[in-house]
This record gives C-alpha cells, structure tokens and sequence, in this order.
C-alpha cells in the first residue's frame, strides 16, 4: 500500500491578529518518527491544531496525497493524544466503556487492546491507572480507526523511566507496523533513537535540526 | 393506623398522586442530565439556571394581566427565557479563554435583577413567589403533571441519542470534531436540556435547590460505582429514593418537600463518603 505525505506549503496562522506561526513548510510521510519540539507558546499546539484541520486555514496549504485537509475525513487519517494534563476525568468509567464511545465495535475493541498489549486493563477504571497505562488507552482510542498518523502532545511528561521505555517499545512497534509516528514534544533528551527527523519551531518558525549535529536522527 | 395504611391514605389524595407521577419521572431525568453536568464541570451554571428561570416565572406575573396565559403558554415563556439565559452564559463563557466563571455571574446578576424589577412592576398577586423559591408539592395540577411526563420523555430520549456525543465533547473538548462530533452544537444542545429540566423541576424543588438533585446524587453514585454504567443506574435509584423517601417524609413532618428531598440525597451522600473511605 502507498504510504500517505502530508504537504504543509506555506502556513501562516495568526490569533487575535498576532502571528503565531509564520511560513511553516512541511513535509511528512507516513513512514516518519517525527518530532516538532520548541519551548511553551511556540506554537507547537496551534501547528497541530492546522494539522487536524481543527484552525480554519485556506484549501491548498495543508494537503495529503493532494487532497485539502478540509476536505477529508479527519478520523480516518490522524489519531491525536492530547497532553495528560487536560484530561478531565471525574467519574468511573473503564477502559472498555471509555473505548466504546468513540467505536461501538467491541470486536475491534479487544482487538487493539490486545495488539497493544493492554488487554488486562480492559475493566480497570482509568481513575485507577497509572499515566503510563492511561496513556496505551488513549493510543488505543486513535487505533480504533485505521489511521495512518498518530499525533502525541508531550507523551512523555510525567513518565518514569520504565513507561518511557513501555511507551518507545509502543511507538515503534505502531511505526514499523506503518503508523507515521508525529510528537510534540519540549523534552528530546528522554526521547529514543528511532526518531527519523526533529524540526524545531521557534519564533513562530520551523526548522530542520542539522542532521550532522543532531544526535536523535 | 399503621405506616401501611397511612401511606396508603396519602396516595389517595390527588395532589400526592401528582407529586408522586412527577418526582418519579423527573428523578431520571434529574439524574441522568446531571451526570453529565459533572463530567463537563457545569454544577454552577446548573444552580444559575434556576435563578434565571425565576425571573422567567417573574416575567409571567407581569404579563398575566396584558394577556390571557394558559399554563402552557406560561411554561412556554419560562423555557423560552431562561433558555435564552443559558445560551447567554455558554456563549459568554466561549469568550473568556481561562476564567469562563465571569460569564456565571454577569448572567446570575442579570436575571436576579431583572425578576426584581419584573416583581416591582408587575399588579398581578405574586404570592407564589416563595413556592417558586422552596417549591410546593401541593400546587402541581394533573395538567403539570402531563407536561412534566410527556417533557421528561422527550428528554431522555435525546439524551440517549447524544449521550456518547457527551461524553466525547467532555473527555476532548478541545478535539472533539476530530471524532465527527461539533462541540459547539452539542455544548448547546445540552445547555438547552439543562435549562427544560430545571424549569420542569423547580415546581417540585424549588429555584433554590433544583441544581442540588441533578448534582448530589451523581456524587454519592460516583462513591459507590465502579464503572459508568453502575454510575448511571445508581443515581438514577438514589434520586428516586431521594424524591420519593423525601415527600412522604415531608408529608408526615410537615415540612417543605423540597428541603427534606434534599436533606435525604445529603444523608445520602454522607453515608457514600464513609463507605467509600472504609471499603475502596
């Protein structure tokens, strides 16, 4: 199967009439380890946000395998784990409770928790997981659809070392099974080596990290 | 007499039958929109929906001697208002990034404000004005009654079509419309179903205490559930018991039913707590 490329041509992207990001170019393949690091209000989240076609922006800037990213369905393509930090959870509910209110097909339900070898947490709360074991929930909640890009907003903060390990191990088993692999992350140094290329975005810019001193690609 | 009877003798009186019918349909529906009242963190805005639809009620003692209004035209004006108070709050609280509370009380002032001055202007006798307040039992017609049933009805059924739409706008709200769902719409929707609750509700609890029941019951469920669905059925039991433990009770002590139903679901909720901290 041809693997999917998200073109990014010349994005600009203002907020209450400031520019945040300012002519971002950008090409991703679906069988990239990619990650966007940049410090807090760089606009690392804005720039995803363009990605998931949730900031109106023109046809033609953001575009996969040619198509206008306004006019596909955005479900099938990009699965998205926000930061731990905003998830807001106050009642019980389990993991396959949870699951099923995005995909009612249990089936497919164990199915992911099983590849993803979380199916002992199945009827766990996830009030009662650790931020490691929440986290392969959400990732499973983006595997529901067949995507083919998994987009994590600062997966790693907050994880001790074994989860980080847990949560690589994850990753690069979900890319070399043909998941473009985008993080969002400010922490390279916990971050593995599988990574294929690091852009930085700094000053509402982005730029490639030189491969010669880049000790991740 | 024993309780048996006695019980029996109050079921006879029409307005017990009338309390009854109502408080069992309006427990489901107290219950299951307040779940969600909880999971989008809105208990406040549910408490401000009811002073606003006192200044609905305000609106129709003013106008009662203008024009004829039947109590379906009268209910009609209440929703109408109030929820015109709660599209005001959401819309208001989608303009302020971080501290969305303000939206609360500018709205909270606005309708206080304006039931004062619909009372001072108003030449009609407004002498249910503390029954709208604490509620009053013994005021529901058999007419009431029919709306609140056929209301109540219609609202469960929506929110059973939107309840995994809900949640999703809840858990993702920032990304929801990734998963095909518009926040906007469904925040709305649901403001609007908030805001039908609690004007069928206040006649039975009463402005100052209808948020109450859609809120302490889901709490004392939480304490006890393990998973959501025993969430749901819970406080669905707890709200009933509530209600209806809390009108006999209220009948017998010859207090105000609203106070006592609410007094319940707090023995309640403490008991949850204790178990809870002994048994999880």
């Amino acid at each position: 199967m041809d693997k999917s490329q998200i073109i990014i041509n010349n994005l600009n992207f203002k907020y209450n009439e400031q520019i945040v990001l300012d002519n971002i170019n950008l090409q991703i393949s679906q069988i990239d380890y990619l990650v966007i690091t940049g410090k807090n209000g760089s606009g690392k989240s804005t720039l995803i946000k363009c990605l998931l076609g949730l900031n109106k922006i023109d046809n033609q800037i953001i575009t996969i395998d040619g198509v206008s990213i306004n006019k596909l369905d955005k479900k099938g393509i990009f699965g998205y784990v926000a930061q731990e930090s905003k998830l807001l959870l106050d009642i019980p509910i389990t993991a396959v409770e949870y699951l099923k209110l995005y995909k009612s097909d249990i089936k497919k339900i164990k199915e992911v928790l099983k590849t993803i070898n979380a199916k002992y947490l199945e009827n766990k709360q996830l009030n009662d997981m650790s931020g490691g074991e929440r986290q392969r929930i959400f990732i499973a909640k983006s595997l529901l659809n067949n995507i083919k890009f998994l987009i994590l907003d600062e997966p790693i903060k907050g994880l001790d070392k074994a989860m980080r390990k847990s949560f690589h191990d994850l990753t690069n088993t979900l890319h070399k099974n043909g998941v473009g692999i985008i993080i969002i992350s400010h922490n390279l140094e916990e971050l593995d080596m599988h990574i294929t290329k690091v852009y930085d975005l700094e000053e509402r810019k982005l730029s490639e990290f030189n491969r010669t001193n880049c000790k991740y690609c | 007499m024993n309780l048996i009877e006695q019980i029996a003798n109050i079921v006879s009186y029409d307005f017990m039958q009338n309390a009854l019918i109502s408080g069992v349909f309006l427990s489901v529906v107290l219950a299951v929109v307040g779940l969600h009242l909880v999971t989008h963190r809105l208990t406040f805005i549910a408490d401000t929906l009811g002073h606003i639809n006192m200044g609905g009620v305000a609106l129709t003692y003013l106008l009662a001697p203008v024009i004829a209004l039947s109590l379906f035209s009268s209910l009609l004006i209440i929703m109408t208002w109030s929820i015109l108070g709660g599209v005001l709050i959401e819309y208001l609280r989608s303009k302020y990034k971080d501290n969305k509370e303000v939206a609360i009380l500018i709205v909270y002032a606005m309708a206080i404000a304006l039931t004062m001055i619909f009372l001072n202007l108003s030449t009609s006798a407004n002498t249910g004005f503390l029954n709208l307040l604490f509620g009053n039992i013994n005021a529901i017609s058999n007419q009431e009654v029919i709306v609140v049933v056929v209301f109540s009805i219609v609202i469960l059924i929506v929110m059973q079509l939107i309840n995994k739409k809900l949640f999703i706008i809840a858990f993702d709200q920032e990304v929801s419309e990734l998963y095909g769902v518009k926040y906007t719409f469904y925040r709305y929707l649901f403001i609007i179903l908030v805001t039908i609750t609690t004007t069928l509700a206040i006649k039975i609890l009463g402005v100052l205490l209808v948020s109450s029941m859609m809120i302490i019951p889901n709490l004392s469920a939480i304490n006890l559930s393990k998973n959501l669905k025993q969430t749901k059925y819970f406080a669905i039991i707890l709200t009933e018991i509530s209600m209806i433990f809390g009108i006999f009770m209220a009948y017998f002590l010859n207090l105000s039913a609203s106070a006592v139903i609410v007094i319940v679901a707090i023995v309640i909720y403490g008991l949850t707590v204790v178990y809870k901290s002994k048994f999880s």
